[in-house]
């Protein structure tokens, strides 16, 4: 029975295994498109990471410019705040401090009221031209004997030339100053050790303004405990004139442009006022004792200081001269650093003379109208270098034609007393190692170990250069790229005449025809030469993004030859011999034997060995960095060649400068120009 | 001058290990030799990237993937690109092959390999040992095929759930052993066992509903 039977897997094999079927037509279409657009698709490929780097570039300086602006604004828009109550400090958690002040402004009566608090919404700056911006300074004067706390910590002197006397840099509020209303002012501060940033932020019944203070940002920057210098702030206050004591000063800031401008302010310029704010360094490494007394006094000393400012909103130099509310305003080419300017001429007034009196060494003042400090007719220029900025203020105070307008000015035009000057700068250079591991996800792929030096300068407190130059020692994973060869090179082959041993009828005959051959038999043996190095050159644009995260993009520019791969040979002589019979004629040797392997007439190195040329790459780095510690930064990045290697035949050797590699390294600190 | 020499001679000099590992006399001879030089024609330009010779070898071999691919594959469209997949890589790797061995041979492993590749893509499986079915006939009789022609065996394969034809085309055409055939398509031995048993008692349930 089972004759008739058949395995199941018998009859389809029987009838299926050489089963053909015909492709359809258009799939060979697909597969020569495929082949002709490898190298487009390639290119294609590396043209759409070229723009996507571009594009990242632009978005980091886009965005940072926006940052900038946004810093000008919140700058110009600052609230002074009077600050007479002591600070209270809490520690939220184990790495940040935040130290709240809050302070209800009082009517506009309290004489010992110090700042003015103006409704940005008054602030003509927010509309201001691009290029020109318009303000009035205003410094109060006051002659009486209260006892007012000088809550300028700052450096400053301020001198007269008859009759010195204390300056109060707090603005009186002026009872005609109606749009001073009271409000709620709130003063925070907070130090995050583990971000190393000091934040600041203001707000009142009205506005909300919040400060991110970088390392690098220069607005309020703070030096151990001393005060050493006074940053200004400038404070809008409307478009109404004050008509107290005091010295008005119109400012005038401008934005860089290319040529100097001329610009003439209008009648009724936006009043400024112009105050000290203290500059204190916080260690911040760790919460200790220290960090909270530090902490405790920068709220101390920030609630003295009745306007803050953010430098950021005099980003080029500026001549303010107060001329009857004309401006001339100059811009001049912008140099590393910005400096703002502000002159003004002071009254020698007899009875309202103002002085403002400096001490390097305390921040808080404590002096009354009648103390008397000499410091005429000098220029005080006042610096602080702190971790990214250097402040310098230089106030010149003349005349100002608005007091004698106001009946309390004296003529002294010609007495510069006091002048602001600004710089900030950014020259954060920070240096380091770096040391890594890479490697790609294909079956070839060069396993690599980085060690880099790297020097990172910041342009501003989002965006760094990086430079960090590489010694890449790799490792090849598979060394056997190539198959072994085998070639056959005849050196002596022939045939030995026939010998005809019958005749099949006439004419016609067989015989006995010897061949004999000599030839090598070559074989040949690949193998690719597995330690390699590299020098790479990574020069990276870094994008601060918050929060300990860091991304960077950017070209990097690779030396090192191409991974080798060598080959060796076996060769062995063979003679053989073989015959034929039943041949009519003698054919030739070399149609009768065949051989394995190919001619070696075929034999080209060339094909299986990489040229010399092509040891610079060209490709781009994308990567992530988050800050572990203060010191110590790891490193997550994705690096490829795109610069091609065409000069390369060997597709597996090929794919080692395509292929995408994957790099974890960390990251030490040795330098920081801004360390104390 | 020709120096004769006897046979004796000559083959004295002959070092048969060499043979062995020069396959000398494996070679074939004649209307063999020249198919021989002609696919080293073909391949030695398609390695030089001809696309003459490129569409030379394609016809010429194209339809024996593309039967085994119709066997594995029942979408016209999977299928297709499966075949272009197969000569893609046969075009790229084609200078690591050594003549060592038939060139259909190794074609024919590429296309395995990719079509198992797509296979995993696209199917995935549950390991959950499968129990394996009572001992079944396999046999059909020969009295009930005769009328079946290879194109509808070809449709019953076709019709298979996917992991059952796999490993039916695997184990029958390919000879895989199913210790192979798990680590090819990832399931466990017992299930590539099951799976054939499942796809053999299917096909001769079909076969016989066929012919009813």
């Amino acid at each position: 029975m089972d004759q008739y039977k058949k395995h199941i897997d018998d009859l389809f094999r029987e009838e299926l295994s050489d089963y053909t079927e015909s492709p359809p037509a258009e799939v060979w279409h697909e597969l020569r498109n495929r082949l002709d657009g490898e190298k487009e698709k390639k290119r294609v490929i590396a043209w759409w990471w070229y723009g996507v780097a571009i594009a990242i570039i632009l978005s980091g300086i886009g965005l940072t410019d926006h940052m900038i602006n946004l810093q000008h604004n919140v700058a110009m828009n600052n609230v002074p705040v009077a600050h007479q109550q002591p600070a209270t400090a809490k520690v939220i958690n184990d790495e940040v401090i935040t130290v709240t002040k809050e302070n209800v402004v009082p009517d506009t009566k309290n004489n010992n009221v110090v700042n003015n608090i103006a409704s940005p919404a008054n602030s003509e700056h927010k509309t201001h031209s691009k290029h020109t911006h318009q303000a009035k300074v205003n410094t109060d004067v006051l002659s009486s004997n209260a006892n007012v706390v000088n809550t300028m910590p700052a450096s400053v002197n301020e001198t007269k030339s008859n009759a010195p006397s204390v300056v109060e840099h707090n603005v009186e509020q002026s009872s005609q100053a109606g749009n001073a209303v009271p409000t709620t002012a709130k003063f925070e501060l907070s130090v995050d050790t583990r971000k190393h940033k000091i934040k600041i932020a203001y707000s009142d019944s009205n506005v909300i303004k919040e400060k991110m203070l970088a390392q690098n940002n220069p607005a309020v920057t703070y030096e151990n405990d001393n005060v050493a210098t006074s940053p200004v702030t400038i404070k809008t206050e409307g478009t109404t004139l004050p008509k107290i004591n005091g010295t008005n000063i119109v400012a005038v800031k401008t934005q860089p442009v290319s040529k100097t401008k001329v610009a003439t302010i209008q009648k009724q310029p936006v009043t400024t006022n112009i105050q000290g704010v203290a500059s204190t360094t916080i260690p911040v490494k760790k919460i200790n004792d220290k960090l909270l007394n530090t902490a405790s006094k920068i709220a101390n000393n920030a609630a003295k200081l009745p306007v803050t400012t953010a430098l950021k909103s005099l980003p080029v130099n500026a001549t303010l001269k107060p001329v009857d509310n004309t401006i001339v305003a100059k811009t001049v080419k912008q140099e590393s650093y910005k400096t703002f300017n502000v002159e003004r001429k002071i009254t020698p007034s007899s009875a309202n003379t103002t002085k403002r009196n400096v001490s390097n060494e305390k921040q808080d003042i404590t002096a009354s109208a009648n103390s008397t400090s000499n410091t005429d007719k000098k220029t005080t220029v006042l610096s602080a270098k702190t971790n990214t900025t250097e402040v310098a203020t230089n106030m010149n105070a003349v005349d100002n034609k608005t007091n004698n307008n106001t009946g309390n000015g004296v003529a002294n035009k010609s007495t510069p007393t006091d002048s602001i000057i600004v710089k900030k700068r950014f020259r954060h250079i920070e240096a380091g190692i770096k040391l890594g591991a890479e490697s790609g996800f294909q079956s070839y792929t060069l396993n690599s170990i980085i060690g880099s030096p790297y020097i990172q300068y910041s342009f501003t407190n989002k965006l760094l250069l990086i430079f960090q130059p590489g010694f890449k020692f790799s490792q090849l994973s598979n060394s056997s790229v190539i198959k072994p060869q085998n070639y056959y090179n005849i050196t002596d082959s022939g045939s030995i005449g026939g010998t005809t041993i019958s005749w099949v009828g006439p004419g016609r005959g067989t015989s006995k025809n010897y061949y004999y051959e000599t030839f090598d038999s070559i074989t040949v043996n690949y193998h690719a030469i597995k330690t390699h190095w590299e020098l790479e050159l990574p020069l990276l644009l870094k994008y601060n993004a918050g929060g300990s995260i860091m991304f960077s993009v950017g070209p990097v520019f690779t030396f090192g030859k191409v991974v080798e791969i060598v080959n060796n040979k076996s060769q062995v002589n063979v003679s053989r011999v073989d015959s034929t019979t039943n041949s009519s004629a003698l054919v030739p040797a070399a149609q009768f034997y065949q051989h394995p392997g190919l001619p070696y007439s075929l034999y080209s190195p060339a094909n299986y060995q990489n040229t010399s040329s092509g040891i610079f790459r060209f490709g781009y780095y994308i990567g992530m960095s988050y800050v572990l510690s203060k010191n110590m930064m790891l490193d997550l990045s994705v690096q490829q060649n795109i610069s091609g290697a065409s000069n390369i035949r060997n597709t597996d050797i090929k794919s080692l400068y395509t292929q995408p590699y994957f790099r974890v390294s960390f990251a030490y600190k040795l330098f920081d120009n801004m360390k104390k | 001058m020709i120096k004769k020499r006897t046979a004796d001679d000559r083959k004295a000099k002959l070092d048969t290990s060499l043979l062995e590992h020069v396959n000398i006399f494996d070679k074939p001879l004649g209307k063999q030799a020249s198919e021989f030089d002609e696919l080293q024609i073909l391949i030695k330009g398609c390695i030089a990237n001809d696309r003459t010779m490129q569409k030379r070898l394609y016809d010429k071999y194209a339809p024996v993937v593309f039967g085994i691919i119709r066997r594995y594959v029942d979408d016209n469209s999977t299928a297709k690109e499966i075949l272009n997949d197969v000569f893609f890589r046969v075009y790229t790797k084609l200078q690591q092959y050594s003549f060592q061995g038939a060139f259909e041979g190794w074609m024919r492993q590429i296309a395995v390999n990719i079509i198992s590749d797509h296979f995993r893509k696209s199917n995935k499986h549950d390991n959950i040992p499968k129990v394996d079915p009572e001992k079944y006939d396999v046999h059909v009789e020969t009295d009930t095929i005769g009328n079946i022609n290879y194109k509808q065996l070809l449709v019953l394969i076709q019709d298979l759930p996917p992991t059952h034809r796999a490993v039916f085309n695997l184990y029958v055409f390919e000879n895989y052993s199913h210790k192979e055939i798990a680590a090819l398509l990832n399931i466990s031995d017992n299930n590539s066992r099951w799976h054939l048993n499942d796809a053999r008692r299917r096909l001769k349930e079909r076969i016989q509903n066929f012919m009813k």
